[in-house]
């Protein structure tokens, strides 16, 4: 019996399964628990959490530290405002129910502006396709009728609030304000559709045949005929691009109809045809323009560009098809019939260099060549339409066609809608145009008179047209025949009224950037042409107009000369703009990004020309990797100066005549006050490098700095559940104030929740309609984009907010981001095009963070660029807010060695998300590296400057302190590693005495 | 038969079975949370990865069960009377 005993307690087996449990079980919570540590602002996000927190202070008068409140905020019957009592929350308390009341009013309103009419034909009955009558009845087609897409996934996602956000199409077309009767039959096949495999999901579209719609849903069309409503989507995000083949489209691209939404559309057009239904509208319920190569082929009676609305976007879309609200949205993006028409699509993608330097990382083997320099979107096509038409740089020639057909390139094969397009519900016309300059400045006004039936707005653009000179052939500048110089949204336009817009274009935008000749922003001699157009095309005819061209000349249509100015400069001038705003000298910072200016490179590259289309149009370039420098960039481990001028700056010292400050002491302060150096002389090495981790999330309780609460995306805040519009609808609506607005909103959902920082905006390019991003980036243009980015940044800065705005700079695609992808681009293409929407953000003062991205400029991560974040972004543009990286992961050169935190600091990156470990820079200062100490404390200077002027602030006086504290699900982890750990450690005991028992027993066995 | 170690195989079973259902559950929640974005619900077996994670959870599940019982029988002298009538 004992022996029996003896052999189940010392089950060898038993003993050693169970320590291999617990031990796999520790080891995941080991992983876990850096992974976590890593990004402990997200973790406390998730769990509502703040580590820096006061103690509570009596005050008498509150309201004096609340440096920024809302109009939703609650007082008490004494007027002071009511402070939530959560611990760590010190916000105001807000009325939620009418703060979010308004929320939603101005978030359904940018959907509505921004909704895009593309075409609205006449029906037989001489009205137009679009409105459709309140009571219509109407039959649904397309799974997104269910599937419905609100937000992107990744970044732009947020998840919405199932009850009150996650409305279905058919709530919202049946609203009692909209009133469609839906044929019931139709949505019971697509509720259906689901289980037949046919839906929206991130791997595609797989479009519901109308064979497979159901014979009653069939016979009730002829009931519900008075319009097809058919909704297609696409659904896609962060982390890829889309795909360019993809088949299950007839030409491989996931931007063209599938098969099964040809199929479905050409059955409703035999339905059509026979007189079942009256009207087809199709709704494209995607963030991108598709490729529009059908357009023809099925009769469609009307088109809107829905977007991806967020939480109020199906009901945008419900007023504006009842005609409840003006779809007065203008494209934000050249619609082509197919996107392979743009030249930057002959560069976009994965690229491998044919061969590497032996000391380059192999897996950063990756590239991209921006070949087609500035000519992106409509600069491409309208330059080359206007060359056509004056016969010049072989612009007629095949080469770079898609759709022409006969033999020469032709702007309206391959342009379905222009840039600035919008059909709108009405029509207006523009006269009395007027253009008078003031100081630096142009002064342009215009008349808009609203020629149509219904009230509605315009979107009146502006748009420059620089000479193209024999100086700048010789020096290989690029000129666009049109570029977006400025634009105004009128106020609602009754029939037959008229309005006077008057906007405010500064000469400033006259420059060009010279990067092979002065080296500089120049402003060359000729005649310039400020034209007001309904869209960039129609600008281009008015230029031409006002040359003296006609159809007769090879145009499409024909201009009005009158809204076209001519501004002669007689003279170059190299020197005006050859300095910033800020008195910076302007030069070459990017030489090294330009292959044909990177001398190691020795290989040269053709960038598309205006002076020839035809010789230089992009053909996908292959490149090698060459040169020690290059190689050295891309290498992890990084050679760190220590400049002798330096000397180390003081630590732990008061040296303050106010004594020992703390951080709310300098509030109102300038960032260059002299009491920053004090206030910074305070803190120890070690407070400042934590201030460097974790996306400077952290407080410091020495100065009673509470850190900076966090969360990730542009496209709304994600604990109130509640989306925005995503980006290009807040672009189409083109209207700046609108947009402030909606900024206010975004600050105010932040601010409820006592969010001061996001990740956001985005003010990437649209370089092609393929990037998986697109949803989170304006436009193709970086004016539009850098103007409503701005306005968008003012409204949340109202309300305390840091924007980290987004992904400085090149990651115009997310194909071989993570791998560092070498984006190779001439100087000029990178101001004019690439930096222009950050530029406009940052000299207007308004955004204060940048996210910087994962790609390299040329062989240079853009984390750790001197010449983008210190020597244009910091220097030239007079930066002073955060720059984080995006998240590090485990990625070798955007961290880990102390070496690549040290070299990317000293290029001006001010913390990391994730793969940065306490004491990462510690050496540095142990080592009394000067040079880096010192970059580590006006590191510290900008997140404490930026912090300081931030929400986090608001309750803070100079009584409050704050202390740390240790959140539970940190506990909870070391509590997990410490049980599994002892268990761990007590069955391997157990397992070691079983096997020394059955040893032993072993052993006596053999001696009896 | 009674030579095999089916305590061992039990055990190991038990400890897949374990972490795979974990997976699968975990993968099953993070796929849900997208699919509800578009109104749509997502099944335990829309991705191939999905499936096998399945099939081997049912897999050594079965192993697991199969293992228990022929674990049982030994301890209780079933398989050895079987084996020696055999």
């Amino acid at each position: 019996m004992k022996e029996t005993m003896k052999s189940r307690i010392f089950k060898r087996s038993a003993w050693t399964l169970l320590t291999i449990f617990f031990a796999l079980l520790m080891s995941i919570f080991l992983i876990i628990d850096p992974i976590a540590q890593q990004y402990y602002t997200f973790v406390d996000q998730f769990f509502g959490v703040t580590r820096t927190v006061p103690v509570a202070v009596e005050t008498e008068n509150p309201n004096d530290f609340q440096y920024f409140t809302s109009e939703y905020s609650m007082k008490d019957e004494n007027g002071n405002y009511l402070i939530n009592d959560r611990k760590g929350i010190r916000n105001q308390k807000i009325n939620q129910e009418t703060m979010r009341a308004h929320s939603e009013a101005i978030a359904r309103q940018v959907c509505e502006e921004g909704m895009v009419l593309l075409w609205n034909k006449d029906c037989s009955d001489g009205s137009k396709a679009l409105p459709l009558k309140k009571g219509a009845k109407i039959s649904n087609f397309g799974v997104a009728t269910k599937n419905y897409v609100y937000h992107g996934i990744g970044s732009g996602q947020v998840e919405l609030d199932e009850n009150a956000y996650l409305i279905d199409v058919v709530r919202a077309l049946t609203a009692e304000n909209v009133g469609f009767q839906l044929n019931p039959d139709c949505l019971t096949s697509i509720e259906n559709a689901g289980k037949r495999g046919y839906g929206v999901t991130l791997a595609g579209t797989n479009e519901m045949p109308y064979s497979n719609y159901s014979t009653a849903a069939k016979n009730a069309i002829a009931e519900y005929g008075d319009a097809a409503l058919v909704i297609f989507s696409r659904y896609y995000g962060e982390g890829g691009d889309i795909n360019t083949y993809y088949p299950a489209a007839e030409d491989g691209s996931r931007l063209s109809l599938t098969k099964n939404e040809r199929s479905l559309l050409g059955s409703l057009k035999e339905l059509k045809d026979k007189g079942t239904l009256k009207k087809v509208i199709l709704a494209i319920n995607v963030p991108t323009p598709m490729n529009l190569k059908w357009v023809d082929e099925y009769d469609v009676d009307a088109c809107l560009w829905v977007n991806w609305g967020g939480s109020m976007g199906v009901e945008a879309l419900a007023d504006v098809l009842v005609g409840n609200a003006e779809p007065s949205g203008h494209t934000t993006d050249t619609w082509l019939y197919d996107a392979f028409s743009a030249p930057a699509n002959r560069n976009f993608g994965d690229f491998t260099y044919t061969s590497m330097p032996n000391e380059a990382p192999a897996t950063l083997n990756k590239y991209v060549v921006y070949q087609e320099g500035i000519y992106v979107g409509y600069r491409y096509f309208e330059t080359r339409y206007e060359d056509v038409v004056l016969g010049r740089g072989n612009a007629s020639d095949p080469t770079g066609s898609q759709m022409s057909t006969g033999g020469a390139w032709s702007y309206g094969a391959e342009v379905a809608y222009p840039f600035g397009y919008g059909a709108g519900y009405t029509s207006f016309s523009y006269s009395n145009y007027k253009v008078t300059k003031s100081d630096s400045d142009y002064i342009v006004s215009v008349d808009v008179t609203n020629t149509g039936s219904r009230a509605g707005k315009d979107a009146v653009q502006f748009y420059l047209q620089k000479p193209y000179t024999d100086y700048d052939i010789a020096n290989k500048i690029e000129k666009s025949a049109v570029e977006l110089v400025g634009f105004e949204k009128t106020p609602e336009i009754e029939p037959g009224s008229t309005v006077t817009v008057t906007s405010t274009i500064p000469e400033y935008e006259f420059k060009s950037y010279d990067a092979y000749g002065q080296g500089t922003y120049i402003l060359e001699k000729g005649d310039y042409y400020l034209a007001v157009g309904q869209d960039s095309h129609n600008a281009v005819n008015n230029i031409l107009a006002a040359k003296g061209k006609t159809t007769a000349d090879g145009m499409d249509a024909d201009g009005n000369s009158a809204l076209a100015y001519k501004i002669n400069y007689r003279n170059n001038d190299y020197t005006t703009y050859s300095v910033s705003k800020n008195g910076t000298k302007i030069v070459n910072r990017f030489d090294y990004a330009d292959v044909n200016c990177n001398e190691e490179m020795d290989q040269t590259v053709t960038y598309l020309s205006r002076n020839d289309w035809a010789g230089t149009y992009p053909n996908g370039v292959s490149l090698a990797l060459k040169g020690a420098w290059n190689a050295s960039m891309s290498k992890y481990e990084k050679e760190i100066p220590n400049n002798s001028e330096d000397t180390m700056p003081l630590y732990e010292t008061v040296t303050s005549e106010y004594g020992k400050l703390m951080l709310i002491q300098l509030r109102g302060l300038p960032y260059d006050h002299p009491l920053w150096d004090d206030l910074l002389n305070q803190l120890s090495f070690d407070e400042q490098e934590t201030l460097m981790r974790s996306c400077a999330s952290a407080g410091l309780t020495s100065i009673a700095a509470p850190g900076i609460t966090q969360q990730d995306g542009p496209n709304g805040n994600r604990s109130s559940r509640f989306a925005l519009p995503s980006e290009p609808i807040l672009a189409c609506t083109f209207n700046k104030e609108l947009i402030e607005e909606l900024g206010v909103v975004f600050g105010t959902e932040m601010f409820t929740c006592n969010i001061a920082g996001i990740y956001g905006v985005g003010c990437n390019t649209h370089r092609s309609a393929y990037g998986g991003r697109v949803n989170e980036y304006y436009s193709e243009d970086g004016f539009l984009a850098g103007t409503i980015s701005s306005y968008e940044s003012k409204g949340m800065r109202s309300m305390g907010v840091i924007l980290f705005t987004k992904h400085f700079a090149l990651n115009d695609q997310d194909t071989n981001r993570g791998v560092a992808v070498h984006t190779w681009s001439n100087e000029q293409a990178l101001r004019e095009i690439y930096l222009k929407a950050f530029e406009t953000s940052i000299v207007d003062g308004w955004c204060n963070g940048l996210m910087t991205s994962f790609n390299s400029i040329g062989p240079v991560w853009a984390g750790a660029n001197d010449s983008l974040l210190n020597k244009v972004c910091r220097d030239e543009w007079g930066f002073t807010g955060i720059t984080i990286t995006d998240a590090c992961g485990t990625n070798a050169y955007m961290g880990g060695e102390s070496s690549v935190h040290a070299f990317a600091n000293l290029a001006g990156q001010d913390a990391w998300m994730g793969n940065f470990a306490v004491g990462a820079l510690k050496p540095y200062y142990e080592a009394k590296n000067a040079t880096v100490c010192n970059s580590v404390r006006e590191s510290a200077h900008r997140i404490l400057y930026t912090q300081l002027n931030s929400l986090m602030m608001n309750g803070v006086s100079t009584d409050t302190s704050f202390i740390d504290i240790t959140p539970a699900w940190e506990t909870a982890i070391t509590a997990m590693i410490a049980v599994f750990a002892t268990l761990t450690g007590v069955c391997l005991i157990m397992t070691a005495t079983s096997w020394v028992v059955w040893v032993r027993d072993k052993k006596s066995k053999i001696k009896k | 038969m009674k030579k095999i170690p089916w305590g061992i195989i039990m055990g190991v079973c038990a400890m897949f079975v374990f972490f795979l259902t974990v997976g699968v559950i975990a993968v099953y929640i993070l796929l849900n949370g997208i699919a509800a974005q578009t109104n749509e619900v997502a099944s335990f077996f829309g991705e191939w990865y999905q499936v096998v994670m399945f099939v081997f959870d049912i897999l050594f599940f079965l192993g697991f069960v199969g293992s228990v019982v022929l674990y049982v029988l030994r301890e209780t002298g079933k398989l050895d009377k079987e084996e020696v009538s055999e």
